[in-house]
């Protein structure tokens, strides 16, 4: 005969296992709590400013002003529109931020470029890097930080690199193990770059904060999240349709054996949180949905609009940043 | 990036075994990692005060977390014929158990899994779902109650089951004759 403790513990031996890295809860913790001191901030003005109406007025020398201030945050205006045939400016070393960036081919068939848009400003501009020509072959990531503020990309050496865009510090990580050329790699958070190594099992990757040295991780425990790089699709999440695929598929349900229903997706151009993904629509535009409501026009934001470049690295905090302040056409 | 080591190594150490009692608060993988993540997220703001002892502080988030969570409807339970899919592989008497714990309230759910599971005392259980010791024990004492009737098979009507296909009860739960239990406190 069992104790209740008994049977409950042999309950819970069937808990998940999974569940987002510890960097990326304590960013989306950060962020949660700079929202919340931002809407303290703006709920204190409001009521001071309807306090003032009404006549209430403050002993002087006593509250006058609040040291509540909102919290800096770079507002990325929504939706994006591509600056198709523009010419643009070089942004430097030290443009600040990022909302997006992409590689386009050079002016009169020249190397890569990369394009990138200054979140503050809005300004879209060339930045001077060299890339490598992969990257016109679409083989290639780039990898732009939740928060806009690193990239990291291969050089037209086909070394890694990443680069601070605020204070334009570029390092290069001393591998003492050797991934593939033709590897994968994110920002998982502000600060860490996680890899996948494909030599190896689908389990094999390393992380780098640069100025360290990377280290081996188990990428499946590391990362924790179906959605990444080339996990996208193949957990029972959602899935993309593949190249031959046809694009009336996109955002919608398909069955799958064991009697359930997953979204199907054009392609995955970031995530928000475990449930929000940066997809194209059948329109070419990129929206933000809900994939536990992929059917549902409700749920979709557009991010940006049609006619830009397929492969498009967005700074996912910032997008999300503005999503939840009620950015995006719906 | 202060004190993000601390939670670091507080999460690769202690996220499964916030994750076992998640699942048995919600009855589901799913919910079970989006709670856990959801009150890792919440004690965030406040590591530095709480990184000497988190565990107690981050328990707390997480049982209030899934009462919380049943207040709205998003979070109730959805009816399904389907066998959860961790757990075709062993016991009907897994399953039964796991139904059991899904319709009960949620308060009382978990004071259940924190008393039985857990093992936090009455006073704790209180302090951390913010009840009062002698709701505590209302609580368990109906839960186990609750349970009694069910593990030998005095169930409710067929009207009240809202989960899974109905059945004989020895045709759908033939552990169910067999189940019973001891409450070792």
């Amino acid at each position: 005969m069992d104790t209740l403790h008994d049977r409950l513990a042999e309950l819970a031996d069937d808990a998940p296992t999974g569940g987002a890295p510890a960097a990326e809860l304590w960013a989306r913790g950060k962020r949660a709590h700079r929202l919340r001191a931002a809407a303290l901030a703006a709920a204190v003005l409001v009521v001071g400013a309807v306090g003032t109406g009404i006549g209430v007025r403050l002993v002087d020398g006593e509250g006058r002003g609040s040291d509540l201030a909102p919290a800096k945050t770079v507002r990325v205006a929504l939706p994006i529109e591509y600056p198709v045939g523009a010419e643009l400016p070089d942004l430097g070393d030290t443009p600040g931020p990022l909302a997006a960036i992409w590689v386009t081919p050079g002016v009169g068939g020249g190397g890569p470029e990369v394009v990138g848009l200054v979140a503050e400003t809005g300004t879209f501009g060339t930045l001077p890097i060299d890339v490598s020509s992969s990257y016109l072959a679409a083989d290639a990531y780039f990898a732009l930080s939740p928060d806009g503020r690193r990239i990291a990309y291969d050089t037209s050496t086909g070394e890694l690199a990443a680069r601070d865009l605020v204070s334009g510090k570029s390092y290069e990580p001393t591998f003492t193990f050797k991934p593939r050329p033709e590897r994968w790699y994110t920002w998982l958070d502000a600060t860490h770059l996680v890899g996948h190594d494909v030599r190896g099992s689908e389990d094999d990757g390393w992380v780098w904060q640069p100025g360290t040295a990377p280290k081996v991780v188990s990428i499946i425990t590391y990362v924790g999240s179906p959605y990444l790089g080339p996990y996208a699709g193949m957990k029972p999440w959602f899935r993309t349709l593949p190249e031959e695929g046809d694009p009336r598929e996109c955002l919608s349900l398909q069955d799958v054996p064991g009697g359930k229903r997953i979204p199907v997706l054009c392609d995955v151009a970031g995530v928000i949180g475990s449930e929000i993904a940066l997809t194209h629509d059948g329109d070419g535009r990129v929206v933000a949905l809900d994939v536990r409501g992929v059917e549902d026009p409700a749920l979709r934001h557009v991010v940006a609009t049609a006619g830009g470049p397929l492969r498009v690295t967005f700074a996912t905090d910032l997008i999300g940043e503005a999503l939840d302040a009620g950015g995006g056409a719906s | 990036m202060t004190g993000y080591a601390d939670f670091e190594a507080f999460v690769v150490a202690r996220r499964f075994a916030l994750l076992r009692t998640a699942y048995l608060l919600t009855g589901n993988h799913h919910d079970a990692e989006d709670l856990v993540q959801a009150a890792l997220i919440k004690v965030v703001p406040k590591w530095a005060r709480i990184k000497d002892r988190p565990e107690s502080y981050v328990r707390q988030v997480l049982a209030r977390e899934s009462v919380n969570r049943w207040r709205t409807r998003r979070w109730r339970e959805v009816t399904t014929d389907m066998v959860p899919d961790a757990m075709h592989h062993d016991s009907t008497d897994r399953i039964a158990l796991l139904e059991d714990l899904r319709r009960l309230p949620p308060r009382q759910r978990a004071v259940l899994v924190l008393r039985y599971f857990d093992d936090l005392t009455e006073a704790d259980t209180a302090a951390a779902l913010g009840i009062s010791v002698g709701t505590v024990k209302s609580h368990a004492r109906d839960a186990l109650a609750t349970l009694r009737i069910r593990s030998s098979d005095e169930e409710p009507p067929a009207t009240t089951r809202t989960h899974g296909p109905q059945h004989a009860p020895d045709q759908a739960h033939p552990a169910r004759h067999e189940r019973t239990f001891r409450v070792t406190r």
